[in-house]
Formats: structure tokens, C-alpha cells, sequence
């Protein structure tokens, strides 16, 4: 992999993945203020907890990711 | 400077003696049992956090140690202090209290607090690591024109950092108010003379140092006392749940959704502010300059999401709790039926109610250490934004006097200290989470968008930033002046003429779409060379190369 790859790769999973993480944020808080009686209190409860967890292993496995690819660029970064 | 110094010490023993008799007065005429052991382990804590600053400030010696604590923390230990930085007291204490009054809506807050980090990672730590000196600021004017984008920014950034310390400092009113048995307005200056003492002396290192040990302690003490609130309703959350409903005044709508959100716009407004303003907080975005490369920047926010995303669980569970606990117990209320203290004590309440005196002591001290370092982080960012964006930048053109800087750093630090006092003064009844909610509004609104566009986005042009982001900081002051917790709570008004609760829907489109329209048509020379360098800065944004294209 060269420079300009790396560049492009993270480029596009970070723009996908911030979109991503924002659409799921304002659907969780749109249901909350726009159709509460969807579920139930307690399951909004899991639901946001489902998404903290979500957003630690989301970090975590990106964190990792990144490391890799920065790993396989050829001639490394000076 | 050290006379200074010695003034401020003579001021807090002067306080001492002022709170000492005041409470002496408090104590007689309310026959109360002075919370001695509380209190003995709060000032311990204080004089502990004092003692690392000593520490911190013998080993600070030049503008790098000052503004980036020498650049040489590692990720763990800067995930810690982000994490520090970001479990404030609108966090801890603002939290649980929205939990307690809402029920199941303080779910957005929780999640909230916790959904930025993800942006940050993506779109921000690499690059601000790699094109950053001291402030996130000489990101943006990496390849725009340097002087008119510090001034933006310098602007933008006192108003962010004033809102946030209002929350800590009401926060820190409220808590002293509440051990001591004193006037509020005894806490706020204390908080005042504190911070400026940490931050003069220590700067950066001391800061971190504090948030880290914070971090920890007020992770541990969280856990312990959610353990204590589970033991409580024999580890079943049915019946935290059951009994909520039972006692709370809101009966079974505490577990039903939509107490707290009444309309669109302020529900879409209170997401963006969540998405995007950590993102653009000055004391947040200074982390990323205190590791070595951007590896630890990656490194620092995952290690900040594992702890912020376990601490904001563990504070929706106190919240709830609360409700639970504290609602069938009339000690905890005052005539007007209100809880003591404001919502904003809920926390410490539960504390003292699960675990004595010495709980109370200990969570007490924490939240106050807390707090302390928090606006400690903030007057940091907000000198900082005085002495290395206006006076490096701006006046000395990027050749500043390294003695000078520092010293005018310091002396920003007693000013912002001021300031400081007088919004906790004036903020008093505010719940410290919707006012840090504010701050986090125009975050989003200038620092976030134009971070990011000027990132992302080969497009934008000097003249773009400076048109979009001061619009949309203008239209973000006038909103937040127009909303309620302004104009009806400090102005006294009877009706907001803004109706909404958070400005970030409106501010954020006026900038995103003026930095545009204005960048597009930007025919200038200027203009053209600024594109034509986002390709060099794009590469050193993520390759970490030298940093010599800047424009100017």
C-alpha cells in the first residue's frame, strides 16, 4: 500500500463511519422525542446502553484497524 | 508572579476564616452536627491535589511544558485525561440529576455523552495530532491565513470555555453549599482562587496529572456506589424499577419516554450538540498535543471511550437509583418541595444516604477535585487561546517571546478567574448539564464544522471561515441570550423569544452553509493558493511529515 492509498482508505472510513454513528444517534433520540410509546422506558434504557457499547468496540476495532494499515504501508512513515 | 500567589493563598485563608465562623453561625442556628469527617477528607483532597500541583509546576520550564505538559504522556494515561477532563460535574452531578427528574430520558444524556468520541477518533485525532503545535486552532490555520482564523477562533473558544465553567463552577457552589452549610457564593470564589493557583503554577502537566488521579478515583468511587445502590433493591433492576414508579411524584410516566423533549427542533438540536461538540471543545482538543505522535492520540480516545462509556452507565444507574431512594425520604427535601441543594446534588444525596458521612466525604472531595480540574483544563485552554492564538499568532506573527507568552498565559489565568466567579454568581439555579449542553452547541456551530471542513474539504478559503463561523458563533450567542435559561432565568423576562431549548440546529446550518456558498465564490489569489495546498496538508495530516507548507 502506498501514501495515497492510506490517505483514501482512511478518508472514506472515517467520513462512513461518523455518518454512520450520527444517523444511528438522532434515530435513538428521534424515537425518544417523536414516538416515545414505541418501546417500553426500560428497553430505551438497553437500547442507549447497546449503543455506548456499541461505540466503545466501534473505537476499539478502528483503533486497531488503523494501526494495521499504517503496519503495511510500504516504507513505513518517516 | 509569586506574589501573586501568596496574595491567593492569603485570600483562600481569609475565606477559611470567613466560612469557619459562617458555619459556626450555621451550625448554631440550625443545631446541626457539622459533617466533620466529610469535611476533613475534602480538604485532604484538596491539599493533595495542591501538592501535585507543586509538584507539576517545578518541572514546567518552558511553553511546551506549559501548554502540552512536555508532550510525553502515553496513551493510557492521556485517555485517562481526557476522560478526566470529560467527567465533569455536568457529567457526575448534572446527570444524575436530569436521570432523577426525567426517569428513562436521561438515557439521551448518557448516550449523548458518550456518542462523539467515535467523530473524534474518525475525523480528528491523526490529523489535529499531526498538524497542531499547543491549540487545535493552529490546525485550521495550517493552510487558511493565520491571523484573521486565530482571531475566529479566539472569540469562539472564550465563549465555548465560559459557558462550560458555568456549569462547574454552579456545580462547585452547589457541592460546598451543601457540606459546609455555607452561602453559595463563599464556594464559587473559592473555586475561583483555586483553579488559578492550579493553573498559574502548574499549567498543562498539573492539570493532567490531576484529571488522571481524578479520573480514577472517581471511577472506583462511581462503581462502588452503584454497587451500592444495586445491593440496595437486593441487585434486582425490576425492582428499582418497580419501586421507582412507586414513590416518584411523575408516578409510572418516570419509566416512560418523553418527559424531557417536548420538541423537534430542540431534540435534533440537543443530538448535534452531542455529536459534534466534544469535538470541538478547546480543553478536549489540547489533549491531543500532550502525546508523543498521533498512534497515542488513536490510542488516548480509546481508552477515554472505554472509561467515559462504563462511567456514563454507572451515572444513569445512581440517577435512577435516586429516584427510588431518596424520593420516599422527606429529609432529603426542603419546604418548597424541591430536593436540597438543587437536582444537581442527587448524586452526593444518595451517597450519604447508601454509605454515611464517609462516603459523602469521599465523593464529595472527588466531585470537588473534579470540578477544580475541569475549569482548571478550561482557564488552561482559555490563557492559552490569549497568549498563543491572539499574542504568538496575532500580535508577535508567529515569532513570540517565549517568557512573554507564558507570563502573558499566566496573567490571562487570573482574569479568566474572574470572569469565572462572576458567572457562577449569575448562573446559580441553572442545572450544570443543560448549561454544559450549551457550550457543547456552539462547539459544534464554529470550532467542529470548521475543524472539519477545513480537514476534509479542499474547497474552503480564509474568507469562508471567517464569514460562516462568525455567523454562525453570532447566531449561536444571540439564540443561547434568547433562550430561557438567559433570558427568563437571568434577565428575567417572562417568555424566551427563542422557544427552543439549543440553538445547534440553526447556528450549524448558517455556518456549514455560508463557509460554503462564501469559499465557492472566493476568486481570490489568496483562495486559489489555500486549495492548492490542501493536498501537502492533507498528507502531513496523515503521514505526520514535516510541517513546513503553512501559507504563511
Amino acid at each position: 500500500m502506498n501514501k495515497m492509498d492510506l490517505i483514501k482508505v482512511k478518508r472514506r472510513a472515517a467520513l462512513y463511519l461518523s455518518a454512520f454513528t450520527c444517523f444511528i444517534f438522532i434515530g435513538f433520540v428521534s424515537l425518544i422525542a417523536f414516538i416515545p410509546t414505541i418501546m417500553s422506558g426500560p428497553n430505551f434504557i438497553f437500547s442507549g446502553f447497546i449503543l455506548i457499547i456499541y461505540n466503545i468496540i466501534l473505537v476499539s476495532l478502528y483503533g486497531r484497524w488503523s494501526k494495521r494499515l499504517y503496519a503495511q504501508l510500504d516504507g513505513g512513515i518517516e | 508572579m509569586k506574589k501573586i500567589h501568596i496574595l491567593s493563598l492569603l485570600l483562600i485563608a481569609a475565606l477559611f476564616k470567613n466560612i469557619t465562623a459562617a458555619h459556626a453561625v450555621e451550625t448554631v442556628q440550625n443545631s446541626a452536627e457539622p459533617k466533620l469527617l466529610a469535611i476533613s477528607i475534602f480538604i485532604a483532597f484538596v491539599i493533595l491535589s495542591l501538592g501535585i500541583t507543586y509538584i507539576a509546576a517545578r518541572r514546567t520550564k518552558s511553553a511546551d511544558d506549559f501548554y502540552a505538559g512536555g508532550g510525553n504522556l502515553t496513551g493510557f494515561q492521556n485517555g485517562l485525561a481526557i476522560a478526566g477532563d470529560w467527567m465533569s460535574a455536568a457529567t457526575f452531578l448534572g446527570m444524575s440529576g436530569l436521570v432523577f427528574l426525567y426517569g428513562v430520558d436521561g438515557i439521551i444524556f448518557a448516550v449523548g455523552a458518550a456518542i462523539s468520541w467515535p467523530i473524534v477518533m474518525f475525523i480528528l485525532a491523526d490529523r489535529v495530532r499531526n498538524l497542531g503545535q499547543y491549540t487545535y486552532v493552529d490546525v485550521v490555520a495550517y493552510r487558511l491565513s493565520s491571523t484573521p482564523i486565530h482571531i475566529l477562533f479566539s472569540f469562539s473558544s472564550l465563549v465555548i470555555i465560559f459557558l462550560y465553567m458555568i456549569a462547574q463552577m454552579v456545580g462547585a457552589g452547589a457541592l460546598i453549599q451543601l457540606l459546609f452549610g455555607l452561602p453559595y457564593h463563599y464556594a464559587v470564589i473559592l473555586v475561583g482562587i483555586l483553579m488559578t493557583i492550579y493553573v498559574s503554577l502548574g499549567g498543562m502537566l498539573a492539570t493532567s496529572w490531576i484529571q488522571i488521579i481524578k479520573a480514577v478515583i472517581l471511577l472506583i468511587g462511581g462503581t462502588f456506589l452503584v454497587f451500592l445502590v444495586f445491593k440496595s433493591f437486593g441487585f434486582s433492576i425490576d425492582m428499582m424499577f418497580q419501586r421507582a414508579t412507586e414513590v416518584s411524584p411523575r408516578g409510572d410516566s418516570i419509566l416512560n419516554a418523553g418527559n424531557l423533549l417536548t420538541d423537534p427542533i430542540s431534540a435534533i438540536g440537543l443530538a448535534l450538540a452531542f455529536l459534534f461538540g466534544p469535538a470541538g471543545l478547546p480543553h478536549i482538543l489540547m489533549r491531543f498535543f500532550t502525546v508523543p505522535n498521533s498512534a497515542a492520540a488513536r490510542s488516548s480516545v480509546s481508552y477515554a471511550m472505554l472509561f467515559i462509556g462504563y462511567f456514563q452507565i454507572v451515572v444513569f444507574f445512581i440517577g435512577l437509583g435516586a429516584i427510588s431512594l431518596l424520593s420516599s425520604d422527606s429529609g432529603y427535601f426542603d419546604a418548597a418541595s424541591g430536593i436540597i441543594g438543587g437536582s444537581n446534588m442527587t448524586a452526593l444525596h444518595v451517597s450519604e444516604l447508601l454509605g454515611g458521612e464517609l462516603l459523602f466525604g469521599i465523593v464529595s472531595a472527588v466531585t470537588f477535585a473534579t470540578i477544580l480540574a475541569v475549569v482548571a483544563g478550561l482557564t488552561l485552554s482559555a490563557a492559552s487561546t490569549f497568549s498563543h492564538d491572539l499574542y504568538s499568532a496575532v500580535i508577535a506573527k508567529g515569532k513570540p517571546n517565549e517568557k512573554v507568552e507564558v507570563s502573558i498565559s499566566r496573567f490571562a489565568t487570573l482574569g479568566v478567574g474572574l470572569v469565572a466567579i462572576g458567572l457562577g454568581l449569575l448562573f446559580e439555579k441553572q442545572n450544570v448539564a443543560y448549561m454544559a449542553v450549551l457550550s457543547l452547541a456552539v462547539a459544534a456551530t464554529v470550532n467542529f464544522v470548521l475543524l472539519a471542513l477545513s480537514l476534509y474539504w479542499r474547497g474552503l478559503t480564509t474568507r469562508g471561515a471567517v464569514l460562516g463561523g462568525g455567523a454562525g458563533l453570532i447566531s449561536a450567542i444571540i439564540l443561547v441570550v434568547l433562550s430561557k435559561p438567559v433570558w427568563v432565568d437571568v434577565f428575567g423576562y417572562a417568555e424566551p423569544i427563542y422557544p427552543y431549548d439549543y440553538p445547534t440546529l440553526f447556528s450549524m446550518t448558517i455556518t456549514i452553509i455560508i463557509a460554503i456558498i462564501v469559499s465557492i465564490t472566493d476568486k481570490s489569489d489568496g483562495g486559489a493558493k489555500e486549495r492548492a495546498l490542501f493536498d501537502a496538508q492533507e498528507a502531513i495530516s496523515e503521514l505526520g511529515a514535516d510541517k513546513n507548507i503553512r501559507s504563511n
